[in-house]
């Protein structure tokens, strides 16, 4: 496969599975994204991980539950390294997660897609951290945030169920535009001097239907 | 995406995962 496409020079661009031939400007832009979420993938991954390093300490250290702050006196305070982990793994977290979503937007790609995986992988991993500890009051939450992840492989189940039925060919290109307009305006038809074809009403048609004309009072 | 534009963006999509994995881990424990 050839790829490139400078500016001035188009250098041969084909696509290896195909004859037709690829945008040398789109397939460029595929690559760099291709570079970009890979490290927006190890940015998304590295956050999730950090995140439910932190929560796995908070589980077991404090029960699930930590504080810090405020005017109550505080059981479980939270260590400065659980805080650091959660905080930190979560902010890197969204924004790779962001970056990798963008990106392959950028590049023409599936957007809900990669979305609800990460949503799935985030949402799975801490359901899965909550059932594993196995405390009666994290039972809830962990079940609570499975249902929440399984709903975010929809997408993905979706599109990889579409691409079964196609049988693995690309989605079909959508009906050329061809110009022409769908709705038209309703303007009468212009008036002519000619004759008209049907005689005109010699009499004169009621301008209110005949329910609204009160008869005289003599005739009741 | 071209054929193999998909199977390297699935490679080091899958790789960068994995790495991240333990990039997460050095630098959680480097937070602590």
């Amino acid at each position: 496969m050839m790829f490139g496409g400078t500016t001035g020079v188009t250098v041969g661009v084909a696509a290896a599975d195909g004859d037709t031939p690829v945008d040398p400007v789109k397939n460029r832009r595929r690559w760099y994204a291709i570079v970009g979420t890979t490290i927006a993938v190890v940015g998304f991954s590295a956050g999730l991980t950090m995140l439910n390093i932190g929560m796995r300490s908070v589980e077991k250290t404090s029960g699930g539950f930590c504080a810090s702050g405020g005017p109550y006196q505080i059981a479980n305070q939270c260590t400065s390294g659980q805080t650091r982990q959660v905080f930190i793994g979560v902010i890197v977290m969204l924004v790779f997660g962001g970056f990798f979503a963008g990106l392959t937007g950028w590049a023409d790609g599936p957007v809900l897609t990669p979305s609800g995986l990460m949503w799935a992988a985030l949402f799975g991993s801490l359901g899965a951290e909550f059932l594993r500890t196995g405390a009666s009051s994290n039972l809830f939450v962990g079940v609570v945030f499975i249902l929440m992840a399984s709903a975010g492989l929809y997408p993905a189940i979706s599109s990889g169920w579409g691409w079964i039925r196609r049988g693995g060919n690309p989605e079909p290109e959508p009906l050329p535009f061809d110009g022409k307009p769908i709705v038209h305006a309703a303007v009468p038809a212009p008036v002519t001097n000619a004759e008209p074809s049907t005689p005109a009403p010699t009499e004169r048609s009621p301008l209110v239907p005949k329910r609204l004309i009160i008869p005289p009072k003599d005739t009741l | 995406m071209s054929r193999a534009q998909t199977l390297t963006w699935a490679l080091l999509t899958a790789l960068g995962g994995a790495g991240g994995v333990f990039a997460g881990i050095a630098l959680a424990n480097a937070l602590k």
